[in-house]
């Protein structure tokens, strides 16, 4: 964090030195040495406005049986990513106001790691050219979303399962409502428009929440010229962001790559945080907003799995 | 024993017998195959105006194999017995024919979705027989397909399902979308809430 520090009055005494310094390597020393971690590509792409409950209706979605049946979404749908990406980004379908510029997907590299004490991610792929201010603060964000297999939806799903049609930006959202990501466990009642209004009582959510059923949610905020925000929280019956984040974040930017690095303990106390053990399958989504989008302009992966060491999973931390 | 006729020799008659049998039972299929072509089909205008101008645009009528299907391939059955039932049951189409039930687009339209509903229906009852013509599971590269493809094949196959289960509208208008949305909003959503 120094060195960001350090750029930044160097940027503010010189701007050109300081332009020359954003290209080079922003990143605090990490614990993790990447280059000898494999990853994998994971292609992100425009969901538009089909949220969960699209997803499990017929008349939308084919296959919606299918999904109901447990089906993940990548044992039909991987490789079509770039495919549906620009079908949607490109505002053909499901997306009534397209970002000019979108190219409808973006390919992430992934990688995973671990220590004895904490499990590191980082995401690495190549700014789009997107023109977009929706978010003016923040150039690009990126967020994780994981459960350790107790939400169901999510093993089918992933992010899907906690986007809804009633949502934020979907088109039943409700003008004036701020609502945003929850879960169907949470509602007493759902329909094809959402169930934002079927709130459960608090007691329900807090066994819910005792038991498992929440997704944990990473994100990191970022610019080229700064510090990256990292912000955590979960997703149960709405997003709960803790006043003090858990996780570490940093980033670094050069030549239109981002490079970050999201951390946190294996275990930390905490409501809404999982414990990542070796021998559990973890269920993982992740999503990009980049070039300035917000909401639902972001890019989204399908739903993956992780698992430390060892296991039947998409993505294998590796021990360091 | 008595003979048959003082006139015709036994022999005689036999021999006519078979004659008359070849003739009016080749005559007999003879004609059913000549109703059994698309020229035939077609001949009717609500048929040539409508369902098989929507066939044109699809792949069951040009593809890169070469292999067209026809519209008896899909809605006659191949086997006798049911191919004489089709037949027969084609009569009332020939009834609504000169009555004009059919006879413009809009009284076509009016009767789509009845007219594709029935189709699915005896598709479902008969295993999609017509289909499997052509098709078979067995004969499927399952690896040549789409992921996508190769899924649901190998789930449908796992589930028992049939081919019209899926393949609703693949080669005339679609109506099976529009049906389902009404069905959709009709009724509540089985969503469970553990998804």
């Amino acid at each position: 964090m120094k060195k960001i520090n350090r750029m930044n009055l160097a940027q503010r005494a010189c701007p050109l030195l300081g332009a020359l310094l954003l290209s080079s390597v922003s990143f605090s020393a990490s614990a993790v040495e990447w280059d000898a971690v494999s990853g994998k590509t994971v292609e992100l792409f425009s969901p538009g406005q089909a949220g969960w409950e699209w997803v499990l209706t017929e008349s939308n979605h084919s296959a919606s049986k299918s999904v109901k049946k447990g089906t993940n979404c990548k044992e039909c749908h991987n490789g079509e990513q770039p495919k549906m990406g620009k079908l949607i980004g490109s505002g053909e379908k499901i997306e009534p106001d397209p970002v000019s510029g979108n190219p409808g997907h973006i390919p992430v590299e992934v990688k995973f790691a671990y220590d004895n004490e904490r499990l590191y991610v980082q995401l690495k792929w190549q700014e789009t050219s997107q023109s977009s201010k929706q978010d003016p603060d923040y150039q690009a964000k990126v967020a994780l979303m994981m459960s350790d297999g107790t939400v169901k939806a999510t093993k089918i799903a992933g992010c899907w399962s906690a986007c809804h049609m009633d949502s934020n930006g979907m088109p039943n959202a409700e003008s004036g409502q701020d609502l945003g990501k929850y879960l169907f466990a949470s509602r007493s009642k759902i329909t094809r428009s959402g169930g934002g209004e079927n709130l459960k009582p608090a007691s329900d959510i807090a066994a819910l929440l005792e038991a498992g059923n929440f997704l944990e949610l990473w994100r990191a905020k970022l610019n080229p010229d700064k510090p990256a925000v990292a912000v955590d929280g979960y997703v149960l019956d709405a997003i709960h962001e803790n006043a003090t984040p858990a996780i570490s974040a940093q980033s670094s930017y050069a030549e239109g790559q981002w490079t970050v690095e999201l951390s946190r303990n294996l275990k930390q106390a905490g409501e809404g945080r999982l414990d990542f053990v070796t021998g559990n399958i973890y269920q993982l989504g992740l999503s990009v907003h980049d070039s300035h989008t917000d909401e639902r302009h972001h890019h989204v992966s399908f739903g993956y799995t992780f698992a430390l060491d060892s296991g039947r999973a998409d993505f294998i931390a590796k021990k360091i | 024993m008595k003979k048959p006729s003082k006139r015709y020799a036994t022999g005689s008659l036999v021999v006519m017998g078979i004659v008359i049998g070849v003739l009016g039972w080749g005559g007999f299929n003879w004609g059913l195959e000549m109703t059994n072509t698309e020229e035939f089909c077609i001949s009717c205008h609500e048929m040539e105006s409508t369902v098989y101008q929507e066939l044109k645009e699809t792949i069951h009528y040009t593809n890169p194999s070469g292999v067209r299907a026809t519209c008896p391939d899909c809605h006659v059955p191949r086997p006798w017995i049911h191919k004489i039932i089709r037949k027969i049951q084609a009569s009332s189409e020939l009834y609504h024919h000169f009555m004009g039930t059919l006879d413009t687009p809009e009284k076509f339209e009016a009767h789509r979705r009845e007219l594709a509903q029935h189709v699915w229906q005896v598709m479902k009852e008969t295993d999609s027989r017509e289909c499997r013509n052509c098709h078979s599971t067995d004969s499927m590269n399952l690896m040549a397909q789409s992921q996508r493809a190769r899924t649901r094949h190998e789930q449908a196959t796992e589930n028992g399902e049939t081919c019209i289960d899926c393949h609703k509208g693949i080669a005339h208008k679609d109506v099976y979308k529009e049906i389902q949305k009404e069905k959709e909003q009709e009724a509540e959503p089985d969503f469970g809430l553990d998804l």
